[in-house]
């Protein structure tokens, strides 16, 4: 993938097949060459300086798009084809997840950044917290979206679940030396606005032992409320609306396709391990009670990519919201059931840290239960349908 | 418990204190019939431990009281704390240890005096007696209860061997460190590096050429091989470890399975590593290996070729507790997302008063609440079948697993702070789906130990 191809020359453009081939193939031998080998022992995880060097290599490439420069990066194709980037950060994730999301989060800056029209130079050292405090606002968000049937109480509720209630923090995930966060609220008009705030200003605890993505740590904030941000957006209401659901959306694809890229890995240690162990004087791939459970990680990895193929593959809108939700809430399920097939498929040793089967299934579980469980995702969906009767 | 009863409810649900609530109606019942009612409120763990017999009932409060005041203070950080060089332990755990082997936890697997165990429970089998514990310290920490129970699967050959002179011998003195507060664990020994699943599998076991070879020398017999996974088998001072056997330069298969009780100081045993695992921290996972280690012929647990029976038996014996260690962590996972719903509010209302919250929390409940009693009457045999005990271990640890993802999803993106617990009884519970024979290989000990009814019905 050369400059040219992933520079500015190509920035409104979409790419045809072949481009994206080859981009895709690109994008594998940087993370078979590359981050392979820094992960490949997995017990041992991959320290900040090396994710700050994979993450300049990434920039070299072109996966990253620089500052000022747009290309065929990481959502720099635009609501139009998303399909490149699940495509690469699949890729990614099949070699390791916590760097397939270190790399996804520094795209989802850039482009909010961009799109609010905020300092995008800012895009390396901001966090994103996108959602609130617990859940995914009720069933006054999707009202709130939609702009159809609100009731009173709706935003008072959504600028409390945005800003905080000062007694539960907000945890997220990011790189460990993020120096602004961007975060969404509801100002005093009652329309929605990013802000972007200095970590300096902020109650910030970093969590330590959390569940998944070892590679980057957990935060815990604790609310913006009466706290003064740095920047603040200031795009017309609809405007905003439509990039904090396009973010959404981004988001909820990221994290479908890391999660099917790790369980992409997770069967390929699964299948090769079931291949040479033997039980009752038979490789194990040959019981039934093995092939059940390979069977039903093909048939998830399968379901899922080809869902996410399909809805990566339209346009992105404020309407497919929605849809997105509805895949993801069912596709992390399988993902997640998907995982733990694979570390039993290996018996003992799949318990163990040196196999990396535990670390996928910790990583998918915490891409579950972030920014919308099955359950929450499943009740925005239900009143979303119910506003389009 | 009437202090439970306030003017305030539960959104969507009416005060105890309504007119139309049966908490206020039942006791209105007559005399007659008042007792077919129920209307206390009292707590569920309360409520069922009344259900278990009398001498139970106080084995269950007395394993509460010590795994909130022991294992409570211990549980994360232990979970967090830095993997030691294989045969090393945390200081910490060690006074655990110490702890609970002054208060009889690591002597009962017999009556007293022999053991600790008050003669009046032991009127109950000893699985029911270890399953009630068991749960009652996995509710709490999945690694601390394992560092304190991996010790009786040691036991439990010797016992089951009925060989009276080794109990004599082996167990008797063991108890009695512990009681003195010189913890002697024991570590059971037949998972090898070639062999998980046919170890615990008949056909398995009848096609597997064992590794960990006995060789018969004068006075005893020689071991070398090596065994894996072994738990608490990095701090035991005594294993139990099952061997074919070498007799006159013939090596024998599975059939000649002979237990042996290798101490720890005997030369030639060496803990080569303990494993880095997902959960069950607290306790470690060891590989050991055995080069040429003597062991004398009075170590020779219930005779030669008695191994495979009596690992069959233990198994037995052993997937009830193992059952238990599911329910106590579902249980754990479920005391704290309870505590998390009813101490965190969204938007100034605590978020037990939202509906797709209580509907959460009663299921967990209720599928924590079904392994819980399906266990419970399976561990009333004495002489627990086969198809019982896996069907309680697969089923039960299976379910586990479901509640701690419905605790994590729960709590969102709380769900994967270590200080929020719920993290770690998914990790922890997911290692009972695979030891002890994985679910599938329990799954499959069902039907062997069904096989009769099968063959019965296909001939008609």
């Amino acid at each position: 993938m050369n400059e040219k191809m992933m520079g500015s020359e190509v920035a409104s453009c979409v790419l045809s097949d072949d481009e994206r081939l080859l981009i895709g193939s690109e994008i594998e031998r940087f993370a078979l060459g590359s981050i392979a080998p820094l992960v490949e022992r997995p017990e041992c995880v991959l320290s900040q300086q090396k994710l700050n060097e994979l993450s300049e290599q990434a920039h070299e490439i072109g996966l990253l798009s620089l500052e000022d420069v747009s290309g065929a990066g990481l959502w720099e194709q635009g609501a139009a084809a998303p399909l490149l980037t699940v495509r690469l950060l699949t890729s990614v994730a099949k070699v390791n997840a916590g760097v397939a999301l270190h790399f996804h989060q520094y795209a989802l800056a850039r482009f909010l950044l961009d799109a609010l029209a905020l300092p995008i130079e800012k895009a390396e050292q901001t966090a994103i917290s996108l959602t609130g405090y617990y859940g995914l606002g009720g069933s006054a968000l999707p009202r709130y979206l939609l702009s159809l049937g609100e009731e009173a109480g709706d935003i008072d509720f959504l600028r409390c679940w945005l800003d905080g209630d000062n007694s539960t923090p907000f945890v997220f995930t990011a790189s460990a030396t993020w120096e602004t966060l961007l975060h969404p609220s509801i100002d005093s008009d009652g329309d929605l606005v990013f802000s972007l705030y200095s970590r300096q200003d902020l109650v910030i605890d970093e969590m330590s032992d959390s569940h998944g993505f070892d590679e980057l740590s957990t935060f815990c904030c604790q609310g913006f409320d009466g706290v003064k941000p740095i920047n603040v957006s200031s795009l017309t209401h609809q405007l905003t609306k439509g990039i904090y659901s396009l973010a959404l959306q981004y988001n909820a694809l990221a994290y479908m396709a890391i999660a099917l890229g790790a369980v992409q890995h997770a069967y390929k240690i699964a299948s090769d391990y079931s291949a040479i162990r033997e039980q009752g004087g038979v490789v194990i791939n040959r019981h039934a009670a093995v092939q059940l459970l390979l069977g039903e990680q093909r048939s998830s990895i399968d379901s899922v990519r080809i869902s996410l193929e399909h809805l990566s593959s339209s346009r992105l809108s404020l309407e497919t919201l929605s849809t997105v939700f509805s895949i993801r809430s069912i596709s992390h399920r399988k993902l997640c059931d998907a995982a733990n097939a694979a570390m039993q498929s290996c018996g003992g040793i799949g318990y163990m840290q040196d196999t990396g089967l535990e670390k996928v299934v910790r990583d998918c579980n915490a891409l579950r239960v972030t920014d919308g469980t099955p359950m929450e995702l499943s009740l925005f969906i239900a009143e979303w349908e119910r506003l389009h009767g | 418990m009437g202090e439970l009863i306030n003017t305030s409810a539960i959104e969507g649900h009416l005060s105890g204190l309504h007119n139309l609530s049966p908490r206020k109606l039942f006791p209105l019942f007559p005399g007659l019939t008042r007792p077919l009612v129920n209307y206390k409120p009292d707590p569920i763990w309360l409520r069922d431990t009344k259900l278990l017999p009398k001498a139970l009932q106080k084995h269950r409060h007395n394993a509460r009281v010590f795994a909130e005041k022991e294992l409570r203070p211990l549980a994360l950080k232990m979970d967090a704390a830095e993997h030691l060089p294989a045969g090393e332990i945390n200081p910490e755990l060690m006074q655990l240890l110490i702890k609970a082997g002054k208060q009889g936890f690591l002597s009962d697997m017999l009556p007293r005096p022999l053991g600790s165990v008050p003669v009046v429970s032991y009127s109950n089998s000893i699985a029911y007696y270890q399953a009630i514990k068991v749960e009652e310290f996995a509710r709490v920490c999945g690694g601390t209860m394992l560092l304190l129970n991996a010790h009786n699967l040691g036991i439990a050959p010797i016992l089951l061997s009925g060989d009276v002179s080794a109990i004599r011998r082996f167990v008797l003195p063991a108890f009695l460190e512990s009681k003195l507060g010189n913890p002697h664990l024991f570590a059971f020994a037949i998972t090898e590096p070639s062999a998980g699943s046919d170890v615990e599998d008949g056909v398995g076991a009848s096609l597997y050429q064992p590794r960990v070879i006995a060789k018969k020398v004068p006075g005893g017999w020689v071991l070398n091989g090596r065994k894996c996974f072994i738990s608490g088998g990095d701090i035991a001072k005594s294993i139990i470890v099952f061997s074919a056997l070498e007799v006159d330069g013939k090596r024998e298969g599975m059939e000649s399975w002979t237990p042996f009780l290798v101490k720890k100081t005997m030369k030639g045993l060496r803990v080569e590593r303990t494993e880095l695992k997902m959960g069950m921290r607290a306790s470690g996972a060891a590989e050991l290996s055995f080069e040429d280690v003597f062991v004398p012929d009075n170590h020779v647990i219930g005779g030669l070729r008695k191994g495979w029976a009596i690992n069959r038996a233990v198994l037995n014996h052993s997937r009830i507790p193992v059952a238990a260690m599911g329910v106590g962590l579902a249980q754990g996972a479920v005391d704290a997302a309870t505590e998390f719903v009813c101490k965190t509010t969204l938007v100034g209302k605590p978020l037990i008063h939202y509906q797709e919250i209580q509907l959460m929390i009663a299921q967990m409940n209720a599928e924590t609440s079904a392994i819980r009693f399906m266990n419970w009457k399976q561990a009333e045999a004495y002489a627990p079948r086969q198809a019982a005990a896996s069907m309680c271990k697969f089923h039960a640890t299976d379910r586990a697993v479901k509640v701690c993802e419905m605790a994590m999803d729960l709590l969102g993106n709380h769900g994967v702070l270590h200080d929020n617990n719920v993290e770690k009884c998914f990790r922890d519970a997911r290692l009972t789906q695979i030891f002890e024979g994985t679910n599938q290989i329990n799954r499959l000990s069902v039907i062997e130990d069904m096989q009769e009814e099968f063959l019965q019905k296909m001939s008609k």
